[in-house]
C-alpha cells in the first residue's frame, strides 16, 4: 500500500469551480428569481392595462412601488440572514398559534387566488395559438405538478425563466417606437392624481401585483436554505436590490411600450392577449401575438410552479408538519396535499366558463390586498424586534419608509375593498 | 396533569387569598440527575408593572381549579440564577429535536405533571390536538370527531426524548450528550431537516470522528455547506477522519481556494491519499474508488499472509478486508484471494495457489454505470481498479456503488424549498 506517485492534471470537464462564478450563481439568484416571479401573468396584464389606459401617467406609481418592494424584500433577506429562520417560522415563534393560523389562512387563500390568475395567463396564451383553455390549463397543471414533485424543478425553472426572457423584447420595442422621452420622464417624476375610480383601481393593482407575499416567503426561505451568513449579507442585499430593479424595469418598459403603441393609437382598454401583444408589433411585426403568448406562458408557469410550493412549505413550517420535496408522500401528506390542492383549485377556478380573465385577475388582487397588510405588519414587528435581530434591527429611516409603505398600502387596500364592495369600477 | 396553554393567563393568589396577578410564564430547572425538569417558579404579570414578578413554587400547590394559589407568604420572591427555562418564552412554538424519531418537530403545547410532590415538565405536545387546544377548539373538534366515532389524533413525545436546537436562549449540555449517543446515520437524518448553519452548530461540539461519520451520510453538496461554517483547521481535522473517497467527493464540492486551504492543513499521508482520488472524474471508477484496501505480495503462504494482515495498519483502516489483493513491488495486480479462502486453506499453502488469477477488474476511466453493472453481474463485494498498465489503484466497494444509484434515482438533490 505505497502511495502512488502518478499525478494527472484535473480534467476540464469537472463542474464549475471558479469562485466568483459560484458566488454569482449561489448567493446572487434568490432575489432575482423571487422578484422576476413578480412579473407574472397578473403583472403583465396590469402593466399593459396601465400603459394603454393612461399612457405614461402612472409611471410615478411604479417608482413608489419599486421603493416599497426594495425595502420589503431587503427586510426579508436581512431577517433570513440574521435569524437563519424562515418567515413563517419567525411568525409562529414570536406570535403564537392564533396569529399564525390567521396569517397562514390568509396566505393560503391569497396564493390560491394568484395561482388562479397564473392559470388564466396560461389560458390566454394558449388561445392565441388556437388551443382551447380546457386542454391547455389541465395540461399545464399536470406539467407543473409533475415537474416540481418529481424533482426536475431546477431545470424547469431555467426553462421558464428563458421563456419569460421574451419580455426583453419590450426594451427593443420601446427603442424602436422612439417614445417622447420627455413625456416619459414627466410621467415618472411628477405624480398625477385623478378622481377616477379606475385610476385608483389600477394603482392598487400595480402595487398588489408587484408586491405579493409569496415573494417574501420564498426569498427568505431560499436565503435560509443557502445558509447565507452575515458576512455575505452585502452580496445578498445586492442581489435582492438587483432583482427588484430588474423586475421594476421590466414593468416600466411594458408600460412605456403599451403607452407608445396602444394608448397612442387610441386603444385604452386591454381586453385580450391579442391586444396586449400590439405593444410588441414594432419589433415582431406579424408575429407579435405569438411572441407575447410565449412570454406570457413562461411567466405564468414560472409563478405557477413557485406559488403552490411556497404556500405548502410556509404553512407546514409554521405548524411543524413534515415538509419538503425530499420527503415521501406518506411522510408529508399535508405538504403534498396542500401543494396538489392549490394547483387543482387554481386550475379549476381558471376554467369556470364565462368568467372573463380580467375579473379573475382583479379578484386575485382583492384577496392579495387583504393579506398584504397583515403580513407586512407582522414582518415589520419582527424586523424591529431587538431580541431577535440585535444590531440588525430596522433603523429609523428604514422604519419610516416601511411603515409609510404599510400605511399607504392599508389605505389603498381599504379603498379597493370599499370600491369593489360597492361594485364600482370593474 | 396540566397543559401550559391552559395555565397561562390564570389568576394567581397568595396564601391569604389576595390577588397577585395573572400567570405569564412557568420556570423550570433541568437537572442532570432528573429525567424530568422540576417547576421552580411562576412568572406573574402584575398590573401596571413591566417586569413579571417571580414567585417560588412551594411544592404543595396544585394546578387543579381555575385559580393558582401560592402557599408562600406574599412577600417572598424567587431569585433566578440564569439556568432556568422559561417555558413560554424559550420552548412554546419553538422547534426542537425529537431524538427518538430523529426529526425536527414544533412544540404546540407542554404538559406538566405531578411526580411525587413536585410538578415537572413531562411531555411535549407536537400534534394537532395541541394546535386545536391553543386555538380554543379542542372540545369542539373532539365532539366533531366523536360524532364520526373517531378519536382525535394526539402526538406527544416524552421530555427525555427532546433535544434543543442551537441558537435559542438555552445553553444546556443535554443537546450534546443526547446527540452523541445517536448513530451517525440518525444524526444525519436530523441535519437534513435543518439548514447548513444550524446543522453545523448542532454537530460542532461532537468529536471529529463522529462529525466525519455523520457527514459521510449526507450529500456532498450539503457536507460542503456545513463545513463552510467551520474554520479551515477544524475542517481539515474532520476531513482527515473521513474515508478518502468521501473526502474527495466533499472537497470536489468546494471552491478551489478553500479546497487547497484545507488540503494544506491536512496530515501528509491523508492529504496524499485524498489528492490521488481528486484527479479522477466523479463519474468514473476512479472517482468512485477508495484507496483503503489490503494487499499481500505473491509467493508467501496463507499463514504468512494472515500474519501480515494482523500486523498491518492498512488492514485496520481498510473499507473491506474480505478481498486481499496480491500485488508485486510494481503494484501489478496478480490476483485476488478472499479472506475465507485464506482462513480455510492449510497454513503452508502458497497464496498463488488459492488466488483467482484473472479477477474481474475495471479501468480507472470506466464509466460508473459500467462499474455498477460488473459488480452486480458477478455479485462482488468490491472490484479492483487498475490503470492502463494493470497496476492496482484502488477498489470500488458494493456499498459505495449502491449509494451512487439509490439516492439519485428518485431523491434528486434539491434544496429544501425547491
Amino acid at each position: 500500500m505505497t502511495a502512488h506517485s502518478e499525478r494527472r492534471p484535473l480534467p476540464l470537464v469537472r463542474r464549475i469551480k471558479n469562485k466568483r462564478l459560484m458566488l454569482l450563481l449561489g448567493i446572487i439568484g434568490p432575489g432575482v428569481i423571487a422578484a422576476l416571479a413578480g412579473d407574472d401573468a397578473g403583472g403583465i396584464g396590469t402593466y399593459s392595462t396601465a400603459g394603454a389606459a393612461y399612457g405614461y401617467d402612472l409611471l410615478w406609481a411604479m417608482v413608489f412601488v419599486a421603493l416599497a418592494l426594495a425595502i420589503v424584500q431587503d427586510m426579508c433577506a436581512r431577517m433570513g440572514v440574521v435569524t437563519g429562520k424562515g418567515l413563517s417560522d419567525l411568525i409562529r415563534e414570536q406570535f403564537g398559534v392564533k396569529t399564525t393560523a390567521v396569517a397562514m389562512l390568509a396566505l393560503l387563500v391569497s396564493n390560491a387566488a394568484v395561482t388562479v390568475s397564473e392559470f388564466a395567463g396560461v389560458a390566454a396564451a394558449s388561445e392565441v395559438f388556437g388551443i382551447s383553455r380546457y386542454i391547455s390549463v389541465p395540461l399545464a397543471a399536470a406539467f407543473v405538478w409533475f415537474i416540481v414533485a418529481r424533482g426536475s424543478y431546477s431545470r424547469a425553472e431555467k426553462f421558464f425563466l428563458a421563456l419569460s426572457l421574451v419580455f426583453v423584447t419590450y426594451f427593443i420595442s420601446v427603442f424602436m417606437v422612439k417614445p417622447d422621452w420627455m413625456a416619459v420622464a414627466r410621467g415618472a417624476l411628477i405624480p398625477t392624481f385623478r378622481a377616477d375610480v379606475k385610476y385608483l383601481l389600477v394603482v392598487i393593482a400595480l402595487i398588489g401585483t408587484t408586491i405579493s407575499p409569496y415573494m417574501q416567503f420564498s426569498l427568505q426561505a431560499i436565503i435560509v436554505d443557502k445558509g447565507t451568513k452575515i458576512s455575505e449579507y452585502s452580496l445578498a442585499r445586492a442581489d435582492t436590490l438587483f432583482g427588484v430593479m430588474l423586475s421594476i424595469l421590466v414593468a416600466f418598459f411594458i408600460i412605456i411600450a403599451t403607452g407608445a403603441t396602444l394608448h397612442a393609437r387610441g386603444i385604452f382598454d386591454v381586453q385580450s392577449a391579442d391586444q396586449a401583444a400590439l405593444a410588441l408589433e414594432p419589433i415582431a411585426g406579424a408575429f407579435a401575438k405569438e411572441l407575447f403568448a410565449l412570454g406570457l406562458l413562461g411567466a405564468s408557469l414560472l409563478a405557477a410552479s413557485i406559488l403552490p410550493l411556497t404556500s405548502a412549505y410556509a404553512v407546514c413550517e409554521a405548524f411543524g408538519w413534515e415538509r419538503g420535496l425530499q420527503q415521501s408522500w406518506d411522510d408529508a401528506p399535508i405538504f403534498y396535499g396542500l401543494y396538489t390542492g392549490i394547483i387543482i383549485v387554481g386550475a379549476l377556478l381558471a376554467l369556470i366558463p364565462g368568467v372573463p380573465l380580467f375579473t379573475l385577475l382583479l379578484l386575485a388582487y382583492d384577496v392579495n390586498g387583504l393579506l398584504l397588510p397583515i403580513i407586512l405588519i407582522l414582518m415589520l414587528r419582527l424586523a424591529n424586534n431587538k431580541r431577535l435581530m440585535g444590531q440588525h434591527a430596522n433603523g429609523r429611516v428604514a422604519n419610516i419608509f416601511a411603515y409609510g409603505t404599510a400605511i399607504v398600502l392599508i389605505v389603498l387596500t381599504a379603498l379597493l375593498l370599499v370600491s369593489s364592495a360597492l361594485g364600482i369600477g370593474a | 396533569m396540566a397543559y401550559l396553554s391552559e395555565l397561562i393567563g390564570r389568576e394567581v393568589r397568595d396564601n391569604k387569598g389576595a390577588l397577585i396577578g395573572t400567570l405569564q410564564d412557568v420556570l423550570i430547572v433541568s437537572d442532570e440527575r432528573m429525567i424530568y425538569p422540576r417547576l421552580v417558579a411562576l412568572a406573574v404579570r402584575v398590573p401596571r408593572q413591566n417586569v413579571p414578578r417571580l414567585l417560588p413554587w412551594g411544592g404543595n400547590e396544585d394546578f387543579a381549579g381555575v385559580k393558582i394559589k401560592i402557599q408562600k407568604p406574599p412577600q417572598s420572591t424567587y431569585a433566578p440564577h440564569g439556568g432556568e427555562i422559561w417555558l413560554t418564552r424559550d420552548l412554546m412554538d419553538k422547534q426542537v429535536i425529537d431524538t427518538n424519531d430523529h426529526r425536527i418537530v414544533r412544540v404546540n403545547d407542554l404538559e406538566l405533571g405531578k411526580i411525587g410532590t413536585d410538578y415537572s415538565l413531562i411531555n411535549v405536545d407536537i400534534g394537532g390536538r395541541g394546535l386545536l387546544r391553543r386555538l380554543g377548539m379542542e372540545d369542539a373538534a373532539e365532539r366533531f370527531a366523536r360524532s364520526f366515532r373517531r378519536e382525535l389524533p394526539s402526538r406527544e413525545i416524552a421530555w427525555s426524548d427532546v433535544s434543543f436546537l442551537p441558537g435559542g436562549n438555552i445553553r444546556l449540555n443535554v443537546t450534546r450528550k443526547q446527540l452523541n449517543e445517536l448513530h451517525p446515520a440518525d444524526i444525519a437524518e436530523i441535519l437534513e431537516d435543518v439548514g447548513p448553519r444550524v446543522a453545523a452548530e448542532l454537530i460542532r461540539s461532537l468529536d471529529n470522528e463522529k462529525v466525519a461519520d455523520t457527514l459521510e451520510e449526507l450529500e456532498p453538496e450539503f457536507q460542503a455547506e456545513v463545513l463552510e461554517e467551520f474554520s479551515d483547521e477544524r475542517a481539515a481535522d474532520i476531513v482527515e477522519e473521513m474515508q478518502p473517497d468521501d473526502a474527495a467527493d466533499l472537497l470536489n464540492e468546494m471552491d478551489e481556494e478553500r479546497r487547497e486551504d484545507i488540503l494544506n492543513l491536512m496530515d501528509k499521508d491523508d492529504k496524499a491519499e485524498v489528492e490521488e482520488l481528486l484527479v479522477h472524474a466523479e463519474d468514473t471508477a476512479g472517482g468512485l474508488m477508495t484507496t483503503r484496501y489490503v494487499t499481500v505480495p505473491p509467493g508467501i503462504t496463507a499463514a504468512e499472509a494472515m500474519r501480515l494482515l494482523r500486523q498491518s495498519a492498512a488492514a485496520r483502516e481498510a473499507e473491506t478486508i474480505y478481498y486481499v489483493y496480491v500485488t508485486d513491488a510494481d503494484e501489478l495486480l496478480h490476483g485476488v484471494v478472499s479472506l475465507s479462502d485464506l482462513v480455510l486453506a492449510e497454513p503452508d499453502t502458497l497464496v498463488d495457489e488459492i488466488m483467482h488469477q484473472h479477477p474481474v477488474k475495471v479501468d480507472v476511466q470506466l464509466d460508473r454505470g459500467d462499474v455498477l453493472e460488473l459488480i452486480s453481474r458477478y455479485d462482488l463485494l468490491a472490484v479492483p481498479v487498475v490503470d492502463a498498465n494493470g497496476r492496482l489503484q484502488g477498489i470500488v466497494t458494493a456499498d459505495d456503488a449502491l449509494e451512487m444509484i439509490l439516492p439519485e434515482e428518485w431523491k434528486v438533490k434539491l434544496p429544501r424549498l425547491f
